[in-house]
């Protein structure tokens, strides 16, 4: 049984049950894989809340005379750089289907757990970002895609190169993603950089999103581990108004499992 | 900060950071930026990229307020565990390639315990442990210490200290109870 991932054997044995991973958790100790899938334990798991509820302060005595004080710069960056963000991250009107998602609780710094935990705000987000996009290039977007004839190769250079190459840009957590999309190539083309590689087990995927918030596959990011990568997407851009980027199970879904991490706007 | 009345306050301030409140967000950050710089430093050995990564954490600070849920454990608790969740990722991603190269080479030449044992004959680091982790007994200190300030998961740890992946597990709780319980007696 050593070596692989048992936890979702609750009948014991040498690595003993699901509920015994709840101090490595708290610890911290935990890859990728067990995290994702002990927090959906928590979720049923009042006795495992509780227990990393009290733990966790326990790992809050391990830093306690650590302090440092950070150089006198960085207050003034980090305030900026939250005043610029402001008004994103400011209270929305709430979409009409704006759901809240029951994604894990705990903290946690990952873009996993940033997807989940950005639910709240970026489930309005996607949807006011494509809501905003679709009032200025709705019908223009429609009607020259309508044409589109997917499958034809065109080089990602040929697209951010092209003369009609429109730009938009959104930032996440220390990560860019561009999009450029050129109506005469009828192509679009992602660029992200500084994306942290994929916890284990995971893609990126790409989505098409449609002015009603529906999402179409666009294909998968590819991990080649680059600071920057480059990518055509795939499928039927017709009549998209964003494109989102979610955390999907290696090879993808055929819908989002997970809210956006960032969702770009197609503008006109 | 760690008082009653601190933890309180981060909390009451988390909750104003999700609203959008950046006053709020400034008195969070000056409370709490020695604690969460400090861990960073610890974990990375490396103060040019410890100043990075504590700003991506108050970035995220900012971003994910509102995800703070206070049943799950204080303000402070849920600040450290972005802090070191972001500085561990670092130190894997820095370390993944060298770790590889080297990987068979220190097999080859040394015992897996030679790196721990420093640890479990007691070389205290600056500053730390005036508190609850000397009264660990050698060996959860050890799972402890290599899981949260080197960033292993209990299952390097195991591999580490050549034990049971169930033994290092009970390691890590035990110490983690043995440390709860000190804090606990010890807080004013
Ligand atoms: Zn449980």
């Amino acid at each position: 049984m050593s070596g692989t991932h048992e936890q979702r054997d609750d009948r014991g044995g040498e690595d003993g049950t699901v509920h015994d991973l709840a101090a490595a958790y708290a610890l911290d100790a935990v890859d990728d894989v067990e995290r994702t899938q002990f927090e959906a334990h928590l979720a049923d798991c009042a006795a495992c809340r509780r227990t990393v509820a009290e733990l966790s302060e326990a790992v809050v005595g391990l830093s306690e005379g650590l302090e440092e004080q950070p150089p006198p710069g960085m207050r003034q960056r980090v305030l900026t750089a939250v005043a610029e963000e402001a008004p994103r991250t400011a209270p929305q009107r709430t979409a009409p289907d704006d759901q809240t998602s029951a994604g894990a609780q705990a903290p946690g710094g990952e873009l996993t757990h940033l997807g989940q935990r950005r639910a709240a705000r970026h489930g309005r987000w996607w949807l006011a970002a494509a809501a905003a996009a679709v009032v200025a290039v709705g019908s223009v977007v429609a009607t020259q895609w309508g044409r589109d004839e997917p499958g034809s190769t065109v080089a990602v250079q040929e697209v951010l190169e092209a003369e009609d190459a429109q730009r938009s840009t959104e930032t996440v957590n220390g990560s860019t993603v561009h999009v450029v999309r050129s109506m005469a190539l009828q192509r679009t083309v992602l660029v992200a950089e500084e994306m942290p590689e994929p916890p284990q087990g995971q893609d990126y995927q790409l989505w098409f999103v449609h002015d009603d918030g529906t999402a179409v596959s666009a294909g998968l990011m590819p991990k080649d581990g680059d600071d920057r990568t480059e990518v055509v997407l795939q499928g039927d851009p017709a009549g998209a108004v964003a494109v989102g980027v979610t955390l999907e199970p290696e090879g993808g879904s055929q819908q989002p499992t997970s809210e956006p991490i960032v969702a770009v706007p197609l503008e006109g | 900060m760690t008082s009653h009345q601190g933890t309180a306050e981060l909390a009451v301030l988390v909750r104003a950071v999700a609203e959008g409140d950046q006053d709020a967000f400034a008195r969070f950050y000056d409370l709490t930026t020695p604690r969460v710089f400090g861990l960073v430093v610890r974990v990375l050995r490396d103060r040019a990229q410890a100043e990075e990564v504590t700003q991506e954490v108050y970035l995220q600070v900012w971003r994910l307020a509102d995800s703070y849920d206070a049943d799950r454990g204080s303000a402070l608790a849920w600040l450290l565990t972005l802090a070191h969740r972001r500085a561990v990722d670092r130190v894997r991603s820095a370390q993944a390639q060298s770790d590889r190269e080297a990987a068979y080479e220190s097999r080859q030449t040394q015992p897996a315990f030679d790196s721990t044992s420093e640890i479990v004959q007691g070389r205290l680091e600056a500053g730390l442990l005036q508190m609850a982790v000397h009264e660990l007994s050698p060996v959860q200190r050890a799972a402890i210490e290599l899981a949260y300030y080197q960033g292993l998961t209990y299952r390097e740890v195991a591999e580490r200290l050549d034990v049971p992946l169930g033994t290092v597990k009970t390691r890590i709780r035990d110490g983690l109870i043995r440390l709860r319980r000190e804090l606990e007696g010890g807080a004013p």
